[in-house]
């Protein structure tokens, strides 16, 4: 297993807190467990990540039959409560497995349910959570990537008579992935609380989708340091689209997501960006959307960089990474901060049309 | 018949002509003109074999399908231009349905353009343009061994551009179960491939459905 070093930044750093991060601002959060008709709650067990290394899990738990007759359950709240040095918190729909088999955790608890976790370590290179083509079929349900000392909740309260749709025994992956360095400490543990709230007006509501779109073939090289990626992605059906947040790493400085009309090659105005990111530790996640997406349309959206060297890795580690070994230090499509690099769309919509919709 | 070009992956790796590992520094700054910038851009569409082998995209060109990292399929386009400096050029490439002409998915991104003996420079193998194709929830037909059409956009920061298109045929892999149920118009992601999809939906789907 790749072992990771320290840095003089973060041994002077930790102990006392930084910036934001001081420990007098930290207050530890507290959800209300929800039970019954109110919804569920799962909570992520503490958990330390060492300094300089990076921690991805993968929890697998069964949606509880909070309701005693087996139908489907309708949520219209999402509320997470994350400490600091989160990456991301997502929650998928189990689909097609591959290398990533929940049958093949470990036992755990999350809150009242039982629950395996599939831990990865630093050991991105092997553990089947690290690698995203295992869950390339999985729909999102909900995420937050945002946190800081101040503000350790996402809450996510969807819009009126719209609700996302679960059954209960329908498999869920909640994934955490912690980053523990100079630029994303994890100062007070790993810890993360999730509350699923139960719709409580009666009459079935407009189901949410999710979109979820990636460009994978993007590099980042010393050479070339400043590239912008773009992508499109169409929706089946005219949709509102609700919320959204932007997903890339360290050299990320830029992310914006653009009303696209489905027939121009041309950028769209610029005017006309609805979510921008400028922090890749600590994105925004926009909640209260309401951007109107006509039929045969969809979303531009653009990723732009700034080539930095590793700070916990070398680029010796991201050249062995790069698929056409160019020894360029060119980061690749890859879940590590430090090595490797991401630019997705995590969107939210209604009504959901057909499926969840994925632009690969 | 198709057109083997010289480059190959290990020749066309680095972006020659626009500097090297500089740490950080942006090389493509410099500029590296091809050709007569007074003269109008000129384009061809090029595109990579399962080998990495850079080949000119002739009208019904069978167009590999290839995997990246996180599933899907994607065709690998580029450009071979001139008249346009190679080291500042942007790179857009669609995927049009010849039905309707709807665009189904855009890329766009920076690509190096590498000085050929003819005059003519060739996008770099690793600035290719990575343009997904399959799966589509919005497929009117089959995404494989159907007709579609390729348009692509090179511009660089001078404002010399230059636009081609081309109708090619995407392919899977032979014998890639995988891929034929993943590229058929019916396939919803996530649902499984076993049984796979009927197939057989190559035909522009009747005016008003």
């Amino acid at each position: 297993m790749k072992h990771l070093y320290l840095t003089c930044a973060l041994l002077a750093c930790a102990p006392l807190g930084c910036g934001d991060n001081s420990e007098e601002d930290f207050t530890p959060w507290v959800l209300e467990d929800l039970h019954g008709s109110a919804g569920f709650s799962l909570r992520v067990p503490l958990f330390e990540v060492p300094a300089g290394h990076e921690s991805q899990n993968c929890y697998f738990v069964k949606v509880p039959d909070i309701n005693g007759n087996g139908q489907d359950i309708w949520m219209d709240r999402f509320l997470a409560a994350i400490n600091p040095g989160s990456h991301h918190v997502n929650v998928f729909r189990v689909k097609t497995i591959i290398g990533l088999d929940p049958a093949a955790g470990s036992p755990t608890m999350l809150g009242d349910y039982p629950a395996t976790v599939i831990e990865g370590t630093d050991d991105y290179k092997h553990n089947p959570c690290w690698a995203s083509a295992n869950w390339a079929d999985w729909p999102l349900i909900a995420n937050s990537q945002h946190t800081n000392v101040g503000e350790l909740e996402t809450d996510w309260k969807l819009p009126e008579n719209v609700a996302i749709r679960l059954k209960p025994g329908e498999l869920l992956m909640l994934q955490t992935h912690y980053v523990n360095s100079t630029e994303q400490p994890t100062m007070f543990g790993a810890k993360v609380g999730i509350n699923f709230y139960q719709r409580q007006q009666p009459g079935t509501p407009v189901e949410m989708g999710s979109l979820f779109a990636t460009q994978q073939n993007i590099r980042i090289c010393a050479s070339q340091p400043n590239p912008t990626f773009s992508g499109t992605c169409r929706f089946p059906g005219a949709v509102t689209i609700a919320a959204a947040n932007g997903h890339f790493h360290k050299r990320g400085k830029s992310f914006s997501i653009f009303p696209w009309d489905g027939s121009s090659i041309d950028h769209p105005t610029k005017t006309s960006m609805f979510y921008r990111s400028d922090n890749w530790n600590d994105p925004p996640m926009a909640t209260n959307l309401s951007v109107t997406e006509p039929a045969n349309t969809g979303i531009w959206w653009d990723c732009e960089y700034q080539w930095q060297p590793p700070t916990e890795f070398s680029c010796d580690d991201v050249n062995a990474k790069d698929p056409l070994k160019a020894n360029d230090c060119c980061y690749t499509f890859g879940g590590i901060t430090d090595v490797g690099e991401h630019c997705n769309v995590f969107m939210y919509y209604y009504p959901k049309v057909e499926s969840d919709i994925f632009c690969l | 018949m198709r057109r083997r070009l010289l480059a190959t992956a290990a020749s066309l790796l680095l972006p020659a002509g626009c500097g090297g590992h500089d740490a950080g520094t942006d090389a493509a700054l410099k500029p590296c003109p091809i050709g007569d910038l007074n003269a109008p851009a000129e384009l061809e569409i090029v595109h990579l074999d399962a080998t990495d082998t850079v080949m000119q995209t002739q009208a019904m060109a069978q167009v590999p399908l290839l995997p990246p990292p996180q599933g899907g399929w994607i065709v690998l386009l580029g450009a071979r231009a001139r008249n346009i400096d190679g080291c500042q050029v942007t790179l857009t490439t669609a995927l049009v349905d010849g039905c309707d002409q709807q665009i189904i998915q855009i890329d766009k991104r920076p690509t190096h353009l590498v000085p050929d003996a003819d005059g003519w420079g060739t996008s770099t193998v690793t600035t290719f343009s990575n343009l997904p194709v399959c799966p589509q929830l919005t497929a009117k037909r089959d995404l494989h061994d159907v007709p579609y059409n390729v348009q692509v956009v090179i511009e660089d920061t001078g404002g010399h551009k230059a636009s081609a298109a081309v109708t090619v045929v995407p392919a899977c892999p032979p014998g890639d179960a995988l891929c034929m149920c993943q590229c058929d118009r019916d396939y919803i992601i996530g649902s499984s491939c076993n049984p796979p999809p009927a197939g057989g939906h190559g035909t522009c789907p009747a005016k008003g459905l």
